[in-house]
């Protein structure tokens, strides 16, 4: 057996297998050292498939050929250059999650729903069959709607569910009709929903665009980009703070649009792009402004995330290397800095009941690690030289530079805008009087230790991909390399290879 | 013998001193409550000695290189498709001066600071603060392309706003640290429009190619654009009028931080910004226009503002401003050699002058004591003079700081937050129409 499958299926099966073996009242008491550990483990496994296959297209070295075919569903999981980047940092939020969030919320049910969800989002990371990518994505989505369902809040649930169903429907109708056409199309294919196979069809067996576009809707549901953001706010609202960490802690919205339109689809995403630039540049200038008028620092962060969803989405749009790597490399910058200020913001509400910032302030008193934590978190999310925020936002602003300047402008000054919203978050809460729940001098303990080494470990990520950002950029290189079709418009059209897909998948040996 | 590339490389690293005290610094805090300060003190003396070592052998090998402009391009930070980001240093006049000012000022400042904080709660921020301050400054400075200083530019930005709000305790010192940060990010889109406006014209950001080309290049409106991009840029660092309110706010800081920043570094940085870009600004006759405009504006208004200030601090700063408007004067009338020599001289004056002024009173009876006076101090008697229409008029426009500040409020800031509260209650309604309009359930916890 080979070590590669091994190490795919092992990394989203074992928290799978944790989640499920850890239960009973007996073991109760064992949940939250056993979900840390299992964490750790899968860390140092997706750290493992990052060195061995990150920098390469080992999708033949995983696959199981002797993996029974039923219905054209066979199990294939392998990682490349954009998958190998996104487990150990999702992994890694998670653990962090899990040893940082308030100990008071981490039921031994919650810890649970929470490694459950981290198997199935790996699972959509390392899945190379379309099927069972799917299977995960919609089953990722679940244990959060059972979590919000089981403590009788019904307007989340209700959110989740139009996200649920916004998100996979076009998903499971694109699988259907992608078997029906595969079917139809007299190409004798065992496996039609094989990421390789399709990537490695024959020019002459196109997919039809709007199929694609099926996708695309998907996916910027996932993502929350305007108009499909309603769900973002309220679930992180109300949703159970770690396990809505947990369930956000990779960008899948972005991964399926890289692992599955781009390559699949690259015509229509020539064609959506006039329509994607503006969308993405409207979701991050309405983010941000909309973040401004927020008095709950849960419905700020929910609002600064639409507006970086919006900068992922401009970055891809752009179509060109620059912008494509920015945007990679922003989703994952982007996602530190909201989980590790959505922790600290937890960790505010479980000392003070509140989020309100009307009600918090003077708290750098007592908790000055706290707030240097949230300022260097906040700078380091806006953009600032040195951190991973910098790297990210110049590559996207540069990727729009030559062929939409005024884009790149609005990119920026929606920039300066997020900037000026986290300082004054940092300073309604952390400077100035004391106020409210904040008043009495030793009521607000600062970070623990515990807390306080996952907030460090977060901004020196950062901090480190901001200063070295070669390697990082390097194994992305294999997503941005598929882009050079792409970047030619007609010549697809030029030369009848409508479908062919200048994948990652379709340079696998 | 120790080769010139070598010394060159040791030059460069003029900004990599202080950023690796600050991270030790930093460590430092993270293990301890509240670190020594004479460790804190020594780590940032050394890295600041160092510092100013690296300037000081730029400058000679500069010197002894025929004062020519040497461009040094020492690696890629990262590089994406046709596109990088290269470390790249630039020793010419305006950079070797400026570093050398910079340099001797922080290291002056730290100097000053290890006594004048002492036993303060913030010594080991400030020491943080000042050298991350050092590092932007230095990378602005010695930069090679536009890139490195709108990197070294936003650094500066950020350590003035923390320091501006160094007493975090009290309202006063936050909220001009909130009008600093608003201004500062406003203005730097300026720069960062530039930035893009001049690759796009030019397909570059380094200085070198950039003024290989601009000479040649007719830039027409291009150039007007990027000139006036780089004006609104530098109008925001230098507190030049409309947007120059924040300056008298700012010395709310601590004493070394006011001369440091206020008074020495980085209200020069906008000047040293149109210096750095005068050959730019020579094709964009409408950005020297507004230049002027803006410059001479500044300086007459600072200089009426400045004379019925109350306090040391603020007429201080009145002064400060108003020479740096003359300073963009003489950027725009093509002098930029002038207004180098101008910054160098006038820094090193304000900086003492900040420094001196928790003193004042104290020197004020000095001076007195030894003209001979003695007794109270007399009160002029303004009331009932004769005074013109004209001259109230004016004496009222500049106490209220030419209304600047509460029509900024008024018809930009209250606009756009009342926007952004009308789209989210517009939001708000649709969300509840979707969750069916439950209230908020209470979140499970854990009972041990």
């Amino acid at each position: 057996m080979k070590t590669d499958l091994w190490l795919m299926t092992l990394i989203w099966a074992l928290p799978l297998g944790v989640s499920l073996a850890v239960r009973g009242r007996m073991l109760d008491r064992a949940v939250r050292p056993a979900a840390i550990l299992t964490s750790a483990v899968v860390v140092l496994l997706s750290l493992w498939a990052f060195v061995r296959d990150g920098a390469e297209h080992a999708f033949a070295r995983s696959e199981a050929v002797w993996a029974p075919v039923v219905l054209g569903i066979r199990y294939h999981v392998g990682i490349d250059g954009l998958s190998a980047v996104l487990l150990p940092v999702s992994a890694g939020l998670i653990l962090g999650v899990l040893i940082a969030a308030p100990r008071r919320v981490m039921t031994s049910v919650l810890i649970r729903q929470m490694l459950l969800t981290e198997s199935l989002l790996l699972g959509v990371l390392v899945s190379l069959d379309l099927s069972i990518l799917l299977l995960f994505w919609i089953a990722s989505l679940l244990p959060l709607f059972g979590e919000l369902r089981a403590r009788g809040e019904r307007g989340g649930a209700r959110m989740m569910g139009i996200l649920g169903v916004a998100s996979s429907l076009p998903l499971i109708g694109f699988v259907l009709l992608l078997g029906v056409l595969r079917a139809k199309s007299g190409a004798a294919v065992q496996t039609p929903y094989d990421l390789i196979a399709l990537a490695q069809r024959q020019i002459d067996d196109p997919l039809p665009s709007w199929l694609g576009g099926l996708v695309m809707v998907g996916a910027l549901v996932r993502m929350g980009c305007f108009p499909f953001h309603f769900w973002i706010v309220p679930l992180s609202e109300r949703g159970s703070a770690p396990l809505v960490l947990t369930a956000f802690a990779t960008p899948l919205g972005l991964f399926l649009m890289t692992r599955v339109m781009m390559p699949l689809f690259p015509d229509l995403f020539m064609q959506a792009m006039p329509l994607l630039l503006p969308l993405g540049l409207l979701t991050a200038t309405y983010g941000a402004v909309l973040a401004m008028a927020q008095y709950d620092l849960r419905r700020m962060l929910g609002y600064f995330w639409i507006s970086q969803q919006g900068f992922l989405l401009a970055g891809i749009a752009s179509m060109n290397a620059p912008g494509v790597s920015g945007a990679l490399i922003h989703a994952i910058g982007t996602v530190v800095v909201r989980t590790g200020l959505a922790l600290l913001i937890g960790a505010i509400y479980a000392r003070t009941g509140t989020c309100d910032v009307r009600k918090l302030g003077g708290l750098v008193r007592t908790a000055p690690r706290m707030a240097t934590g949230f300022l260097l978190l906040g700078v380091a999310a806006v953009g600032t030289p040195g951190t991973l925020g910098f790297v990210s936002e110049d590559l996207i602003v540069q990727g729009l530079l030559d062929h939409h300047s005024i884009a790149a402008v609005m990119v920026l000054v929606t920039t300066a805008l997020n900037g000026i919203l986290l300082f004054l978050a940092f300073q309604r809460v952390f400077l100035g009087d004391r106020v409210g729940h904040s008043s009495t001098e030793h009521s607000f303990p600062d970070l623990l230790p515990r807390e306080r080494w996952v907030a460090v470990a977060m901004f020196g990520l950062l901090l480190a991909g901001g200063l070295v950002p070669a390697p990082l950029l390097a194994v992305r290189t294999s997503v941005v390399d598929a882009l050079h079709d792409i970047e030619k418009p007609g010549l697809h059209e030029a030369s009848g290879e409508a479908g062919h897909a200048p994948s990652t998948a379709a340079q696998a040996p | 013998m120790i080769s010139s590339q070598a010394i060159w490389h040791f030059a460069a690293f003029a900004p990599g001193w202080p950023a690796l005290g600050a991270l030790l610094i930093g460590a430092l805090a993270l293990f301890q409550n509240r670190p020594r300060e004479h460790v804190v003190v020594a780590i940032a003396h050394l890295a600041l000695w160092l510092s100013f070592g690296s300037v000081c052998a730029g400058t000679v090998l500069w010197l002894s290189q025929g004062r020519q402009p040497v461009d040094l391009r020492l690696l890629d930070i990262y590089r994406s498709g046709d596109y990088a980001l290269e470390l790249r240093l630039y020793f010419d006049l305006a950079s070797v001066v400026v570093s050398m000012v910079s340099a001797v000022l922080i290291l002056a400042t730290s100097r000053f600071a290890q006594r004048y904080l002492h036993r303060e709660p913030g010594f080991v921020r400030f020491f943080v603060l000042m050298l991350t301050f050092a590092v932007g400054v230095l990378l602005l400075v010695l930069g090679g392309s536009y890139d490195l200083l709108l990197a070294g530019w936003e650094i500066v930005g950020w350590t003035s706003v923390l320091l501006v709000g160094f007493f975090q305790e009290r309202q006063g010192p936050v909220r001009a640290a909130l009008r600093v940060l608003v201004t500062y990010r406003l203005c730097d889109i300026g720069l960062l429009v530039g930035a893009v406006a001049l690759h796009g014209w030019l397909h570059s950001s380094a200085y070198q190619d950039i003024f290989e080309h601009v000479a040649g290049s007719h830039g027409g409106a291009t150039a007007s654009f990027v000139g006036l991009c780089l004006l609104f840029a530098a109008m925001g660092k230098s507190a030049q009028i409309p947007v120059g309110g924040w300056l008298p706010r700012a010395m709310e800081g601590p004493t070394a931080s006011s001369a440091v920043f206020y008074g020495g570094l980085s209200v020069h940085m906008g000047v040293y910004l149109l210096i750095r870009s005068a050959p730019v600004l020579e094709q964009a006759p409408l950005a020297r226009f507004g230049v002027l405009v803006i410059g001479a504006v500044t300086a007459v208004m600072a200089a009426l503002s400045g004379q019925v200030s109350a306090d040391a601090k603020s007429g201080l700063a009145y002064a400060t401003i108003s020479q740096v408007g003359l300073m963009f004067v003489e950027c725009a009338l093509g002098l930029p050699k002038l207004a180098l020599l101008h910054l160098a001289a006038h820094s090193l004056l304000r900086y003492y002058q900040f420094l001196r002024t928790p003193s004042t009173l104290q020197d004020a009876l000095a001076r007195r004591r030894a003209d001979g006076g003695a007794g109270p101090v007399a009160v002029e008697v303004v009331a009932g003079t004769e005074t013109s229409s004209f001259q109230r008029f004016l004496y009222r426009l500049a106490i209220e700081r030419f209304a600047i500040e509460s029509v900024l409020d008024r018809w930009v800031a209250r606009p756009m937050l009342a926007v952004a509260r009308s789209l989210g209650r517009r939001e708000d309604a649709l969300v509840g129409w979707l969750m069916g309009h439950s209230p908020v359930a209470k979140e499970v916890r854990h009972e041990d």
